[in-house]
């Protein structure tokens, strides 16, 4: 064994007086080395000063004459009531509940206030260095709901391929238009045979785009010219939003 | 150097009488146990005045529980356990802690190296020691007053803190080392070490 685990040991051994048989080697051991015999008879000094250290705490202090009187005063009165020892308990608890509820609820209003997003933030993935210059470039581009940053990225990647300048995010623009189809009037007092329906349309514009992109073979979408200035949903009286 | 003594003594039928409602018994009761239970407490707040609200608390509470208390057992463990418990809510109450102690560690260094003859026992090295319990956490704190102040073996104070016996030794052995770790290196190596240990072979 090492001389520094024996001496572990040791210490170990001599601090709860357990030295037994089985200690023979460690024993032998400090017989002939001199550090260990210094950290064993440090720490046994050691312990001494720490007892006198702890003595010296109550040294000359005992309890006050008036200590009996005040017991028994109290140990008389009447005991209070478990609903108001429970009482008691539990309004830290609500104390701090409180607490906890107003600062989170001044965030959130803090957080609706501002009109604050909340982003998940994640490191690059990738080990590309071209990814690399791609994500750095996309912090670049003016911030775009969750949706659209892919369509974004594919028409960076076209725009780098071909030596493009860098199209206005604002021409890529994703429409979603809700056309709401009136309920059906009743003129009579009979089953109603149509459901109210809901259309969603999503549009693609690139009115602006100097160079559109293409991101494959079919058919670019159709824009409905009706729709180009699509009043805002919900704005006429009487439709239902 | 004043030892609390590790077991107060009680007449076999205290807690019998004390349970029927007798005060004087109550107080016999009080007179028996008050030294160590005030001891325990001062030795952790080192405040006398809060060691005695302590006090005051833990034997208004062993009143209110006496029906529940053994009167076959001492009721000393109990006691003490109140008490550390009582102890250690005041005190994180206060926020009483040890201030740090490296501005007096590195005067210590520089003053005992101006005098290595200086006997072991110097009211800075106490002071150190006394800063060092302070800083120990609460359960190793309380192993080192039960063991070394009070005199509890080690099965005594496992029960009183409510854990093993092997867990008490670790409480004890990293308490240790701990306050090894705080005294000043020239406080390491001991004046007449080889002559103080005496060890048997038997």
């Amino acid at each position: 064994m090492r001389c520094r685990r024996i001496c572990r040991e040791l210490l170990w051994l001599a601090r709860f007086g357990e030295f037994g048989p089985s200690s023979q080697p460690h024993l032998d051991h400090l017989a002939g080395c001199q550090g260990c015999r210094d950290e064993v008879g440090y720490d046994r000094e050691m312990v001494r000063q720490l007892r006198t250290a702890l003595a010296a705490r109550i040294e000359g202090m005992s309890p006050s004459a008036t200590a009996w009187e005040g017991i028994l005063r109290r140990a008389q009165a009447p005991e209070p009531s478990w609903l108001a020892a429970w009482w008691n308990r539990s309004a830290g608890v609500i104390a701090r509940l409180r607490t906890a509820t107003a600062m989170a609820g001044t965030g959130l209003a803090l957080l609706l206030a501002l009109n604050m997003e909340i982003v998940p933030i994640s490191g690059p993935s990738g080990t590309d260095a071209s990814a690399e210059v791609g994500a750095t470039s996309l912090q670049q581009v003016p911030r775009l709901p969750t949706g659209r940053t892919a369509l974004v990225a594919l028409v960076r990647q076209s725009s780098n391929q071909a030596g493009a300048e860098r199209p206005d995010p604002e021409s890529m623009m994703t429409q979603v238009e809700a056309r709401i189809s009136p309920p059906p009037v009743a003129v009579s007092d009979g089953p109603v045979d149509e459901e109210p329906s809901t259309e969603l349309r999503v549009v693609l514009r690139a009115t602006q785009s100097r160079d559109p992109v293409r991101t494959d073979d079919a058919a670019p979408p159709t824009i409905d010219p009706g729709a180009s200035t699509p009043p805002p949903v919900g704005s006429e009286p009487g439709q239902p939003s | 150097m004043a030892q609390v003594p590790v077991e107060a003594r009680q007449p076999d039928d205290l807690v019998e009488r004390m349970q029927g409602g007798d005060l004087d018994a109550f107080e016999e009761f009080f007179n028996t146990f008050k030294r160590p239970v005030y001891a325990t407490a001062l030795a952790i707040t080192r405040d006398p005045f809060l060691a005695e609200e302590v006090l005051q608390d833990c034997f208004v509470k062993a009143y209110r529980v006496r029906e529940r208390l053994d009167p076959s057992r001492s009721p000393l463990p109990w006691l003490h356990r109140v008490t550390i418990n009582l102890c250690y809510s005041r005190v994180s109450r206060r926020k009483s802690l040890a201030e740090p102690i490296t501005s007096l560690i590195t005067n210590l260094v520089v003053d005992l190296a101006a005098r290595p003859d200086q006997v072991v026992e110097s009211r800075e090295v106490l002071e150190v020691l006394q800063r060092g319990i302070d800083a120990l956490p609460p359960k190793q704190q309380t192993a080192i007053i039960l063991y070394y102040l009070h005199g509890y073996s080690l099965a005594e104070s496992a029960e009183i803190a409510d854990c093993n016996v092997g867990t008490m030794k670790s409480r004890l052995h990293y308490a240790l080392k701990a306050l090894r770790v705080r005294l000043p290196v020239e406080r390491r190596i001991p004046v007449g070490a080889p002559a103080a240990v005496k060890v048997s072979t038997r």
